[in-house]
């Protein structure tokens, strides 16, 4: 079942905590994973991280869920897995429960609007700060640089989704990686 | 997602109208964690009090559980083939920019001519990718310093009022 249980507890309080800073979606959370699980802590290589990112969005299901519970399973087992999903739910879904029982004094408050706008640029600057981290071992070599421009092209140009960028740059990743080099 | 809830709650079951979604939405989008757990607990209260809160998010969680830990396990068992490891080797820059766009996205939604927004993101930036600051405090920090200025803006507000009148 549980491996090592005192780093599986260690993972669910650092879920936790992620939870409670991931205000600018999943992306968010990802970006929180990838600062303290994998940079801090160092439980996972960012390159494995990468992946677990790319089969948690390519899988349907909020990309939050996703790569909780496959650090998880990663870093220890299924149990922690699913314990590690638990974790990142818990406390938002309280404060929703809060939320949803004071709904009409919560619905326009002015200072809850001030806090979140004031919360976006750091959402921003945590997401942006991942992509940084991440950016630093992605590239494996020069030919990185064909799926970058073509990722770059699909999303930005033509706005296509994540799912089928991920699929076309692995499909290119096979021909080049597998076949060319 | 949100189109796909949206469709489903309002057009198709009839959970809430249009504008209580609206509601939800906003008073969601100010509450950490996901959007889709986050409005299925909501609308699950709404709908059935503790026990549908408590229902939505398990419906919400378990379906994506399941799936990753199946793929996980046959992950494992691939991840030394030669082509599924070429496969993510050609996937990750394209995570770089798919991230980078959340960014992007995220970043349209916010005035960069105001002072705060601008000196918020560089101090942030610096402080989580270069002095390894926990993100949590500069989001605690930021809430501390958005809720002061904006307590300062509506005193010097109504102090204009009572001036004019």
């Amino acid at each position: 079942m549980i491996h090592n249980l005192p780093l599986v507890l260690q993972l669910c309080w650092e879920y936790i905590k992620i939870s409670l800073a991931a205000f600018g979606g999943g992306y968010a959370a990802v970006g929180l994973t990838q600062q303290e699980i994998v940079n801090k802590l160092g439980w996972i290589s960012t390159e494995e991280f990468v992946n677990i990112v790319a089969i948690a969005e390519m899988t349907p299901g909020p990309i939050g869920i996703n790569s909780a519970t496959f650090v998880g399973y990663m870093i220890d087992s299924v149990l922690a897995g699913i314990m590690a999903s638990i974790s990142f739910v818990l406390i938002p879904a309280c404060l929703v429960l809060i939320c949803a029982v004071l709904f009409e004094k919560v619905k326009s408050n002015p200072y809850i609007k001030a806090a979140v706008t004031g919360i976006r640029p750091v959402a921003i600057a945590i997401i942006a700060a991942a992509v940084l981290n991440i950016a630093k071992t992605s590239f494996a070599d020069w030919w990185s640089i064909i799926p970058l421009v073509v990722a770059a092209v699909l999303t930005f140009k033509f706005k296509k989704g994540p799912i089928f960028c991920i699929a076309v740059c692995g499909i290119l990743g096979i021909i080049l990686y597998g076949f060319i080099i | 997602m949100l189109p796909l809830i949206q469709d489903e709650v309002c057009s198709k079951k009839k959970w809430v109208t249009d504008d209580e979604f609206l509601d939800i939405i906003s008073i969601v989008n100010s509450l950490p964690g996901m959007l889709a757990t986050n409005s299925s607990g909501f609308i699950g209260y709404k709908k059935r009090g503790v026990k549908g809160f408590v229902t939505a998010i398990a419906g919400c969680i378990t379906p994506s559980i399941v799936i990753i830990l199946i793929l996980a396990t046959i992950f494992t068992q691939v991840a030394d083939n030669q082509y599924v490891q070429a496969f993510f080797l050609g996937v990750r820059p394209c995570i770089v920019v798919i991230m980078a766009n959340a960014v992007y996205k995220l970043g349209k939604k916010v005035d960069f001519k105001k002072a705060y927004n601008i000196i918020a993101v560089i101090i942030a930036f610096v402080a989580i990718a270069f002095l390894k600051v926990t993100s949590l405090y500069l989001v605690v920090a930021a809430i501390i310093v958005s809720l002061f200025l904006f307590s300062i803006n509506t005193k010097k507000k109504a102090e204009e009022v009572s001036h004019d009148s």
